[in-house]
Parts: structure tokens; sequence; C-alpha cells
């Protein structure tokens, strides 16, 4: 289920599930989101608009629910943004599902191959895990540290909690690259235009809400 | 160094043209999405898809196939041909073009780039700059803007333009080599990125390119004749620091 807040890259994130196997369905209703065995919060453009999009399709308690439900929902780029409590980027408040906070890149500091940090960081960039493979969500599972994907950000997030953050990747400093709470899986980058690897790994959140959704309910 | 085949668009069809010339057009393969596919498992990080009909006539005529690529892609695309002002640019990042081409606007109304930089960024804007015996030419290739080529780059630099994307056009499709001494000109006189096309026919002429501090060597003719094969090109060029 592909949660449509109409200011998103949803044809690309749909296509690129597709590929990995899934049975896409793009939605803005709540009780479709609701009885879905997967979500993905797909995001691009500003943090208010997105959630004042999310506050009119009253899809913001839903996604609150679904997300406390324990079934996987994951989370890409802004996506990932709106799932703090709140964002430097805007006056709404976001989804607040993880603690923490979303800055402004810092672009009066140096950079190697400049003289000032560039924003928006965008281009390919390397991504290192903050767990081994054997502990890392399954999602992240069989994705080398190092690899390489595709950014497009000005704005990162700064969990409270160092354990929320699952992987990490350089840019005038470490920058929050993705994030794991529970059954929520959030990507800084653009898994659906990372090539191989991003394709990986929503081949494997494919398999994994397959796995969750085939488990008996404990 | 991105290693970036180029998709070249008529009719909604993948073409090559021999310098430019529209009327020495070789179809290559009726559904382009089966080319990029192939260029993505070849390992590219990025594609280059133009519109000739777009660049030619200044409307967009492919822009269902290019929306279509857009959202297929599972890497990068930057999109030239037609993008003639800032509502046309911003559409394409809109739906997943992570770098817009502009050629004849450069030119003929270079308040659009401006625009274009400061409304979606300047990562996200591309200045091409196609180069007949070192001067411009425009609307595909059709026309000479009778300016320099070299005096464009620092024009465009002066704008805020921090990537240009140089094209010979006296060496495009002719498997020759790629015109490292405008690349090393524009390299040495310029803080901006470059990205070469035209003439690219060996991976020794990648190496020498990355080797200069280009930023991006985009592939026609080399890779649909096979002279070139981009997997190969794309690990040679990474393995190479």
């Amino acid at each position: 289920m592909v949660i449509n807040h109409r200011l998103a890259n949803i044809h690309s994130v749909s296509k690129a599930l597709e590929l990995c196997g899934a049975d896409v369905e793009v939605t803005d209703s709540a009780e479709a989101l609701l009885n879905a065995d997967g979500a993905l919060l797909p995001g691009v453009g500003a943090a208010d608009a997105a959630m004042r999009a999310l506050g009119e399709l009253n899809l913001i308690e839903p996604i609150r629910e679904f997300a406390l439900s324990g079934r996987p929902l994951m989370s890409v780029c802004l996506g990932m943004q709106l799932l703090f409590p709140d964002s430097d980027e805007g006056k709404l408040p976001g989804l607040g599902i993880i603690d923490g906070r979303v800055a402004r890149f810092d672009v009066d500091q140096p950079v190697d191959d400049g003289p000032r940090l560039k924003v928006p960081h965008m281009g390919w960039n390397s991504v290192n895990f903050t767990a081994e493979d054997a502990n890392r969500h399954p999602v992240f599972r069989g994705i080398p540290d190092g690899s390489y994907f595709y950014f497009v950000h000005s704005f990162h997030c700064l969990p409270s909690n160092p354990a929320d953050s699952a992987a990490t990747t350089e840019y005038g400093g470490p920058v929050c690259a993705a994030v794991v709470k529970g059954e929520l899986i959030a990507t800084q980058f653009h898994p659906e235009k990372s090539a191989d690897r991003g394709l990986q790994i929503y081949t494997n959140f494919v398999r994994h809400v397959a796995d969750i959704a085939a488990s008996p309910v404990v | 160094m991105d290693v970036i085949p180029a998709i070249d668009l008529r009719g909604g069809k993948c073409v090559r043209l021999h310098q430019g010339d529209y009327a020495r057009e070789t179809v290559f393969d009726d559904d382009p999405l089966s080319v990029l596919r192939r260029f993505e498992a070849a390992g590219a990080t990025r594609v280059n898809i133009v519109d000739l009909d777009g660049a030619l006539e200044g409307t967009r005529t492919n822009a269902g196939v290019v929306a279509e690529m857009a959202a297929a892609a599972t890497i990068p695309l930057q999109v030239s041909g037609g993008i003639r002002d800032v509502r046309t640019a911003a559409a394409l990042v809109e739906d997943g073009v992570a770098r817009v081409v502009f050629g004849t606007a450069a030119v003929e109304t270079p308040y659009e780039v401006q625009s274009a930089i400061a409304d979606l960024g300047t990562e996200c804007v591309v200045v091409g700059i196609d180069a007949r015996d070192g001067v411009v030419a425009t609307r595909g290739w059709t026309t000479s803007a009778g300016i320099r080529a070299m005096d464009m780059v620092r024009n465009m630099v002066d704008l805020g333009v921090s990537r240009i994307q140089y094209t010979d056009i006296n060496r495009d499709a002719t498997m020759t080599h790629p015109n490292f001494a405008a690349a090393s000109e524009i390299l040495n006189n310029t803080t901006c990125r470059i990205l070469i096309a035209g003439g690219i026919s060996s991976i020794d002429d990648l190496l020498k390119l990355k080797e200069l501090g280009v930023d991006g060597a985009v592939l026609g003719q080399a890779i649909y004749t096979g002279a070139i094969d981009l997997a190969e090109a794309v690990s040679a060029i990474q393995a190479h620091s």
C-alpha cells in the first residue's frame, strides 16, 4: 500500500515496488491503509505541504495507528522526516512517531571538495549501517557497508535516541541515512533511484511484509 | 566520474542522428524503456535522455515517454531537449528527473536558467553548450548562436550555473575522440563541473577524461555500436582512481 498524499514521487516508488514483486495499491483512504499488510510513505517536496495534505485527507491518525500496529511501514526521504515531531523546514507538527528533530544543513560548513556545503545534498553517497548484518532489521540485511545510494535533501534527521539511527552517510559530518524503530523503517535516500542496492531494499521490504503477514498473531 | 549513456528520442523511439543531422537518423530501438533497463543492468549511475523533437521545435513532443521513463528509472536521469522555461523544468523535476539540461534557452532567455537555479537548486540545473567549430549552436543544432563556446561558459558561470555539459558537434557520432582541449580549457578557467559529450569511442578516452577531472562522460554512438561495453566501462572507471 503506497500512501498517496499527492505530493510525492508516487509513480517511481510504485513502479520500483512492483519490480520487486509487490502487489501495489496507491491509496488515500484510511480504511484501505489500515487493512494493508505493509505500507510505504513516499515523500518529495516541503514538510508543511505534505503534513497539510495528510491532514486534509484525514490520514495523520491512521498512519500513527498503522505504525503502532506492528505491521511494516516504510518511509522514504521527506517521508522519513515526517516521522519526527517537528522540522526546521516548516511550522506544522510532524507525525511525531520517532523522537528527535529535523534540522537544516549547516551551509556555512566547509567540505572537502569545496568551500561550502552544497544544499541540497544531491547525488550518490556511501552509506554505513550502525549494526552488523545479522543484527539489522531484515529490510537492510545483505546490503554491504559502503554501498552507494541516491540522496536529494536539504534537511536531515536527528533522532534523540541513537538506537533509532540505522545507518549514516557523510555530508559535512555524519548524517542520519536510515531510521528503524520496531517495524518502522525509513530511509533518507531514495531506494527507487539507487539502482540494484535500492531495489534490494525494496525486495527485502516486500518479502518482509509477506513474512509478517504470514506469521501467526502473538 | 559518471558514465552516462544517452537515449535520444524521436517520435517516441530511441534513435541516433549523425552529427545532429535530422535526415541521417538510425532507429536503434522502438522501446526506450527496455534500453533504459539495459543501461541500468549494466551498472550506469545516470542516464541522459535527449528529446530530439523537443530540441528542434521547443515543444516537448516526447514528454509522455520521458515521464514514463522518469517513473520507471531506478537511477537518476537527466533530460534535455525543448526545455525552454522554468515551468517545464520544474514539471520534469516533479516527475522525478534529477537534472534538467537547458540548451537553447540558456542562449536566448538566460533568465529562465537563473529562475530554474533559484527555484530548483543548482544541482538540478545543467547548461548544455553544444559547439560546432567552437561556436555555440542552438535549436537542435540547426542554428548558430554566433557566440564562442568559451564566452558562453563564462556567462553561465556568472549566472550561477554549477554544471555544464559540453558537446562537440563535429565529433558527435563520429567515434573519434572527445574534445580533451575544450574540457581542459573549461576546467582550468572555471570552477564549474563539466560533462563531456561527443566523440568518446574507447575506455581509454573515458579514463583520460576522468584524469582531467571531468564530472561525467556522455556516451551515445560508442555503446550503440558496441565499441564500448557499458558494464566494462563502468567498472573500469570505478576501479581507476
